[in-house]
């Protein structure tokens, strides 16, 4: 029994591996998404900047913790980034899924670990970058309290998997769209506006707050960080459990989606 | 001269038919890009909702006037992308996979074929909401519609397209060099960014670069500011922009004669 978990456990680390080496690889194109992050971190601190300048506190953040917030939002960006959707529909338009099927591996858990893998690379490559800028250009202190830099690692890791499952999902709709480059670009744009990317979400006006709290993007950035930012455990390992919540409800959706799709799959060549 | 002209026109009409038949073959997609295209400029809206709602004043621009620059910005972006876009894959498929090699071997110049393989007809609506959004500002502001509006609208969001494709085209050559390694023009797309606010909120280093290295406040910033004349010290700033144009033009075009003679095939 344990034998056969382990065996079972070794082949998704072996792709963590696998895709964690793959960043160092291509360290390049990494570098050039940072620094197009970067571009977008300088102007939105600007903006925010010169408005709290002039109202010195606005909904208990104060400039330099909204400076804090922008970076560690810029470095979960970095760090979640993926193309699975794309990869999927790809993999669904020439027929190549084929060769997945025939794997010993489950194909949601296939690309869930690699976008993991790939995130932690991304996590030891980008985020000191992000940071020494953060820190050169814009005054930042990072207060150290290893509480709650454990529990915010923790909930990257989470918002990490729900990124993946929402990318996953959509790939998976493309079993019936076939080309889906619209449905990932509406994802991406609604996703940079209500996961708290740009802004706080406590900044929004209510009616959008609210539509925030029914979406699973919330707890991509906006939780983890609120997690970084307040000091009581009790409110943080709610915050957990919200995020646990939307990984379980996106990976019984993608399970559902996926039996659904391979029944009726068709390749046409092959 | 006018019968060379005449045929690069009707080459021009034919290469369009041909990439939205290619378009059309998978309909229920192009409606979904059609809708979804003007997404980022509707959450760009919103997001200027979102600082207004918080701040009466951005730097002494108010909502409606900042919405002008967002306006001025997202059509000349919209117009770059419509007939530009296909800079974008230079480094990163033309030259990687040897794709340039079809058209070294045609009769036409290589640079109009570049940009004529796609025309991006999605960011269409991308086109329309900037142009709504210059006319309704207006309008709320009680700017008068008038020819000279109209006019010096045109003339300078297509001397702002045609800057950006000059500062795209050096950026992008140099993977004549590079290959695979760099390619920049995720980082230029992300400057986008700065041409959506008044420039008063930056320091004084962001306003030289963007007014004349990378001259992205051409795009919404300085024209709006010359028809409300709400800053006062760069109201004539706007007049740099023929000069820039041209240079980032010529000096756009040599970077690609030079890098197009260094190019080498990579497939087989």
């Amino acid at each position: 029994m344990i034998k056969l978990l382990k065996n079972k456990l070794e082949k998704y680390f072996s792709i963590i591996k696998i895709n964690f080496s793959k960043v160092l690889v291509y360290k390049y194109s990494f570098l050039i998404e940072i620094i197009s992050l970067l571009f977008q971190f300088t102007a939105s601190t600007y903006i925010w900047k010169y408005i709290l300048e002039n109202s010195p506190q606005i909904k208990n953040y104060s400039i330099s913790s909204l400076t804090n917030y922008l970076l560690f939002s810029t470095i979960i960006k970095s760090i979640t980034q993926n193309t699975t959707s794309m990869d999927i529909e790809k993999d669904i338009r020439t027929g190549n899924i084929y060769n997945f099927l025939i794997l010993p591996i489950d194909y949601i858990y296939l690309y869930l670990f690699r976008d993991i893998g790939l995130s932690l690379g991304r996590i030891f490559l980008n985020s000191w970058l992000i940071i020494i800028y953060g820190v050169v250009f814009f005054d930042i202190n990072i207060c150290f309290n290893i509480l709650n830099y454990s529990l915010f690692f923790i909930s990257i890791i989470f918002s990490i998997i729900i990124y993946s499952e929402i990318s996953i999902l959509i790939g998976l709709l493309s079993f019936w769209t076939i080309s889906q480059n619209g449905l990932r670009y509406a994802n991406s744009v609604i996703s940079a506006f209500f996961s708290g990317s740009l802004i706080p979400l406590d900044f929004y006006p209510d009616i959008l707050k609210n539509i925030s709290l029914f979406l699973p993007y919330r707890s991509i950035i906006y939780l983890p960080i609120s997690v970084l930012q307040t000091n009581t455990i009790y409110s943080n390992l709610f915050q957990l459990l919200i995020q646990f919540l939307w990984v379980s409800v996106l990976f019984f959706i993608n399970n559902k989606l996926k039996i659904k799709a391979f029944n009726s799959l068709e390749i046409v060549g092959g | 001269m006018i019968k060379k002209a005449l045929k690069y026109i009707s080459l021009y009409f034919k290469f369009n038919l041909l990439y939205i038949k290619t378009q059309l073959m998978y309909p229920k997609d192009f409606i979904i890009w059609f809708i979804f295209g003007s997404f980022s400029t509707i959450i760009n809206i919103f997001f200027m909702k979102v600082i207004y709602y918080n701040t009466p004043l951005l730097g002494n621009w108010d909502y409606y006037q900042t919405l002008m620059i967002l306006g001025y910005s997202s059509t000349s972006i919209g117009l770059f992308n419509i007939f530009f876009i296909n800079i974008f894959s230079l480094g990163s498929s033309y030259i990687i996979e040897g794709k340039l090699d079809k058209f070294l071997i045609r009769p036409i110049n290589v640079l109009f074929q570049l940009l004529v393989e796609r025309i991006d007809l999605d960011n269409i609506s991308e086109l329309i909401i900037g142009v709504f959004l210059i006319v309704y500002s207006a309008l709320k502001i009680g700017y008068e519609i008038n020819v000279f509006l109209i006019l010096f609208s045109i003339v300078f969001i297509i001397f702002s397209v045609f800057t950006l494709l000059g500062l795209f085209l050096i950026f992008a050559s140099t993977n004549f060099w590079l290959q695979e390694k760099i390619n920049f023009i995720p980082i230029l797309y992300s400057l986008f960014n700065f041409s959506r606010f008044p420039i008063t909120i930056f320091n004084k280093k962001i306003k030289l670069i963007l007014t004349f290295i990378m001259p992205y406040f051409y795009l919404g910033y300085y024209p709006v500011n010359f028809l409300l004349k709400i800053d006062t010290k760069y109201v004539y700033t706007i007049f740099y922009q023929p000069i820039l144009c041209l240079i980032f033009l010529t000096i756009g075009g040599i970077v690609w004669k030079i890098g197009l003679s260094k190019y080498e095939s990579t497939s087989i």
